[in-house]
């Protein structure tokens, strides 16, 4: 595949994830909240609020409360992905900043990269697998799952497999990666590295990138922080709460 | 909305078999309507509690506070729910043609 | 409580009585769907999903990760897979989908979109009505996801084009008629007030009053219109605490009714029928509002009074408060003389209404009392109470004859919780519930009783 067909198509794609999360984000920000729903017993005071969010964006701790076989894997796998973006991002994107950062010279770098990178790929794969057969084993799950809760997990395996398969059966160098994703940032595309498996990779992602906006997956970055039930302070009596739709309070009699 | 025929005359009746019309009401209609309840004839007893029903309505438009029918027939509660086995508030003020009670109860 | 098997359609045929014309247009509803009900109730959608975030995040978030599916008491009651919080939010969705969003308008059925159709609209107006908006899904849904945002908007769209129970439209109307939603006039108002001091007189000696419509007084209290028609002993309970507390207080005829129907329907009742509170509040002059032993008047005064009737800046502390805080307040300050051992050889234990639970977070007050008034009070297991309560199974408009079905299988959940405590008693501060419970109890052979707080605290009172 040519040089500028894949920089173009990941410049495209990564363009759609951008704008689309952006408006999506924009819409539910902008979005009035015109009354305190919030899920009590709640914090009164914004540390308090932050407290529960950070709980809940990082621990998924109502999840942990509904279901704990469902919370292991699902905060594995999250935690997995984090680390991977993480992983990507020190590997390929500013591998020298992050090896002086880490302290470690080129073949300890190296070295951690594979046994962590490994690991973590390795264990983002199983949970999520084990998260699709949860799925489909359990009757009520199953019953409510559309297209969308198929189609993402396979997409997102099968980005993990490619990408594994880049890690354990090598053949990818790493330094023609590294030039072509730093040729991309910087405007410049250079070749990418001739693996047919990077190819894949990258392909997957660039549907992933495309998909994320329109789909379910809408719920990456903290977005479930927007929630009413979740972010308000518990503090309608103490502060007067106003309705930005309806701020002067039509029908109220406090006039007459 | 359906009609009911008691006595040979006829009647609107709601959905859970309530008079729309409660003026329409004779004793007869009470008689016709026991056997929806499962009372098969209507004692003293019945009467007794049908028409104090009634007669708060007259002069209230609204049925009776339940220990207020209590304290006026003289039957504590667990006999008139013998008497009607759905309660004060649905089949004895169906029997005496009140309009069903609704709200939180 | 046991994951049922899936009943696909179990609960299909139970649904409320339609509301006639009459009384939707008392309520300024349209009559009956008109011919391009489609194009309005989407109309009505869109403008909903720009007024409430709440509703325009949870149409796009949800992951269908199945963690409510089982906490809801109607999926536990009926086994009906609709009823799973998630799939009764994928009815609403499924339109969302396909008529407000980019993947639903190109690709239809792969974005697992659908068209609004009559079969639909029926789909609605059964499931949407065999929620009671209890918001026990949301406790458990790692986005705060909250079924009652979505319930309360598909009643408000169907209700915009015609389409709403008789029950609650009646209830409605009878509020805004005569002053409560059983629908009692002034006139028997004063007269079961006064039926009731007589009946104070005969048990304690003493004038006790139940006052009406004092101007002047300190508090305004709003019951319940239940607890004049049926639950007495809580009517009297309050009066015992006042006098006992020695606040002078007063009903009102004119906002003789806590509960707040509108919740059930749309956000132009909820704030129609609060407001004839506050204007009772104002009219009388009192310095405070205390609310009776109602859930759902709770939450639309706790949570929603002031933004939507406010300011409440007359009234000194400028918000309502609630009964059992008022009552835990005076325990606490030792202005109730107590003798517990009137309440011997009860075997008490606390139901927390969802709405005081999870909509206003009181919780410590009700059991702060029922431990100073009963020698024995026990919890239910620790996964069904407080924020974790199971529904009564006849909230937010359920609590009417047609939907027994949906209510007898709602309840289970909270029955099963209760018979593991061993209590006698069932105390809870909520007129649905206690018209529920004793349903239910008779129903499934239960030997119980429901009581209220303030019955109980009333009674071990010492004057």
């Amino acid at each position: 595949m040519g040089t500028q067909f894949l920089s173009a198509l990941l410049y495209v794609s990564a363009a759609i994830f951008v704008i689309g999360m952006g408006c999506r984000i924009y819409f539910w920000v902008c979005a009035p909240v015109p009354l305190k729903i919030v899920l009590t017993p709640a914090p009164k005071h914004i540390p308090g609020v932050i407290r529960r969010l950070t709980e809940e964006v990082f621990g998924f701790r109502a999840l942990a409360k509904a279901d704990r076989s469902l919370w292991i894997p699902a905060w594995l796998f999250h935690f997995s992905l984090v680390l991977l973006f993480l992983g990507h991002l020190g590997g390929l994107v500013i591998p020298h900043l992050a090896q002086t950062a880490l302290g470690l010279n080129e073949n300890q770098f190296e070295g951690m990269a594979q046994v962590v990178g490994g690991a973590v790929g390795l264990l983002a794969f199983v949970m999520l697998f084990w998260l699709l057969i949860r799925r489909l084993i359990l009757p009520r799950v199953r019953w409510i799952s559309t297209f969308s809760d198929y189609f993402a997990p396979v997409l997102l395996l099968l980005i993990l497999a490619t990408g594994n398969a880049m890690r354990f059966m090598g053949g990818l160098n790493i330094a023609q990666a590294q030039s072509f994703i730093a040729g991309w940032l910087a405007l410049h595309p250079v070749a990418p590295p001739s693996d047919p498996v990077f190819t894949a990779h990258i392909l997957l992602v660039c549907v992933l990138l495309i998909y994320i906006p329109f789909s379910k997956l809408v719920h990456i970055g903290g977005v479930g922080a927007l929630s009413p039930t979740l972010n308000q302070r518990n503090n309608p009596r103490e502060h007067r709460y106003v309705n930005s739709w309806n701020k002067a309070n039509e029908n109220s009699p406090t006039s007459s | 909305m359906s009609v009911v025929t008691l006595a040979g005359k006829q009647f609107e009746v709601d959905e859970d078999g309530f008079m729309q019309d409660t003026t329409q009401w004779t004793p007869d209609v009470a008689t016709g309507l026991a056997k929806s309840e499962g009372i098969e004839v209507l004692t003293d007893d019945h009467w007794k509690v049908i028409n104090y029903l009634r007669e708060y309505y007259q002069k209230f438009n609204v049925a009776p506070p339940i220990r207020m029918v209590c304290k006026q027939t003289g039957f504590p509660l667990k006999r008139i729910y013998e008497l009607f086995s759905t309660g004060p508030a649905k089949g004895a003020c169906k029997l005496a043609g009140l309009p069903k009670p609704t709200g939180c109860i | 409580m046991k994951i049922p098997q899936l009943h696909p359609d179990a609960a299909v045929g139970t649904l409320p009585h339609r509301a006639k014309n009459d009384l939707m247009v008392s309520l300024g509803l349209a009559p009956e769907l008109p011919p391009d009900w489609r194009a309005k109730a989407l109309r009505r959608f869109d403008e909903l999903l720009h007024q409430r975030r709440s509703l325009a995040l949870y149409m796009d978030i949800c992951v269908r990760c199945g963690a409510c599916a089982d906490k809801c008491p109607f999926f536990l009651g009926t086994g009906d897979p609709k009823n799973m919080p998630v799939a009764r939010a994928e009815l609403l969705r499924k339109v969302y989908r396909r008529h407000f969003t980019a993947a639903g308008r190109a690709s239809g059925h792969l974005a697992a979109g659908e068209e609004l159709t009559d079969t639909v609209l029926n789909e609605w107006f059964t499931y949407f009505y065999q929620c009671s908006e209890c918001r026990r899904c949301a406790e458990f849904c790692p986005f705060g996801v909250d079924t009652a945002e979505i319930t309360m908007a598909a009643r408000e769209i169907m209700a915009s084009i015609g389409l709403a129970p008789k029950y609650v439209t009646e209830v409605l109307k009878k509020a805004h008629e005569v002053g409560n939603n059983i629908g009692i006039p002034e006139a028997a108002w004063i007269d079961g007030c006064q039926f009731l001091e007589e009946e104070l007189k005969a048990q304690t000696g003493q004038d006790i009053k139940v006052p009406v419509n004092q101007a002047g007084a300190e508090v305004l209290l709003v019951p319940p219109s239940a607890d004049l028609f049926v639950n007495t002993d809580t009517m009297m309970g309050y009066a015992l605490m006042f006098h006992a507390a020695g606040i002078s207080w007063t009903t009102s005829s004119y906002a003789s009714e806590a509960g707040n129907f509108g919740l059930f329907l749309n956000y132009e009742q909820l704030k129609k029928i609060n407001l004839r509170i506050v204007d009772a509040a104002r009219q009388l002059g009192v310095k405070r509002l205390v609310m009776g032993e109602c859930g759902h008047a709770w939450r639309a005064a706790q949570a929603f009074m002031d933004t939507l009737n406010g300011p409440l800046d007359f009234l000194e502390p400028p918000c309502p408060e609630h009964i059992c805080e008022l009552a835990a307040r005076l325990l606490r300050a030792g202005r109730l003389k107590l003798n517990r051992s009137a309440n011997d050889g009860l075997v008490v234990t606390y139901h927390d209404p969802c709405n005081l639970a999870r909509g206003g977070g009181l919780m410590e007050e009700p059991r702060e009392i029922l431990r100073a008034v009963v020698n024995d009070f026990r919890e239910m297991p620790a996964d069904t109470i407080r924020e974790k309560t199971f529904c009564c199974g006849a909230g937010a408009g359920l609590l009417t004859e047609e939907l027994m079905a949906t209510r007898m299988n709602g309840v289970k959940p909270r029955l099963e919780a209760f018979r593991t405590s061993g209590a006698t008693h069932l105390a809870t501060p909520c007129a649905i519930c206690k018209a529920q419970f004793p349903v239910a109890f008779k129903h499934y052979a239960i030997n119980a009783q429901v009581v209220g707080v303030m019955d109980l605290l009333g009674k071990a009172l010492v004057l």
